[in-house]
């Protein structure tokens, strides 16, 4: 590896890349912090929307 | 939870202090630990560990953090995908192309936009020595034979002496088909 790897290339891949394992989505806000989403709480939470006879 | 860095071929000897699952005919390197805050530290840490299995074969990183209850089941239900993801990445790198960075920020929106138009530029003529390739907004992938790695940094420095090249990296870019 060179000397030229920017902060940008590592996250690219380690954080945008690779094999998923759940649908889970970590976001990075301000460098470290992390805002973890889980897809499963989106989608459940889009169903509910679109599906309001539904029990959640 | 075990935390999973790379999926490989079954033989893989285990990297100190991690052990090696096999099941399905694929292996995967695994540390009994939590997944750690993404410090930057904790991402080279997991590079290091993938990078030290390139050498002995085809290797498909996880992506950071990634851990699972049971890591057999994830390769039993997930080998046909990854065995054929192995497949496509079999004596291949990953090399990263992108404008290099000028040491002041860019003055202008023109100035910034150019400085993108200098990767995209680039993409269509490097893509061709490459097995695929990803064009991101602001830097291009490349899924590289290895003996075409020399080759390919010398196609870069001819299009444009403005373009830095990093890699060899696994293939975090194409595990995906």
């Amino acid at each position: 590896m060179n000397d030229d790897v920017a902060l940008v290339d590592l996250l690219d891949r380690l954080l945008g890349g690779g094999v998923v394992i759940h649908g889970d989505i970590t976001l990075a806000v301000a460098d470290i912090d992390l805002v973890h989403i889980s897809l499963r709480a989106v989608l459940a939470s889009v169903e509910a929307l679109t599906c309001p006879t539904s029990t959640p | 939870m075990p935390y999973v860095y790379a999926v490989t071929e079954p033989g893989t000897p285990a990297p100190p202090g991690l052990r090696v699952v096999e099941a399905a005919g694929l292996a995967a390197v695994v540390g009994d630990h939590d997944a750690p805050a993404p410090s930057v530290d904790a991402l080279w840490q997991h590079e290091r560990v993938v990078e030290g299995l390139m050498e002995r074969g085809p290797v498909l990183p996880m992506r950071f953090g990634s851990t699972t209850h049971d890591v057999g089941v994830l390769l039993e239900e997930r080998h046909a995908e990854l065995t054929a993801a192995l497949e496509r990445v079999r004596g291949a790198v990953e090399l990263g192309v992108r404008a290099t960075p000028d040491p002041e920020p860019a003055a202008s929106g023109t100035e910034y936009l150019m400085r993108r138009a200098r990767t995209e530029r680039a993409h269509a003529a490097l893509a061709e020595f490459a097995r695929a390739s990803v064009a991101r907004p602001h830097a291009g992938a490349y899924l590289v034979d290895r003996d075409t790695v020399d080759a390919f940094r010398a196609r870069v420095r001819e299009l444009d002496e403005r373009l830095t090249c990093t890699g060899p990296w696994p293939p975090y870019s194409f595990v995906a088909a």
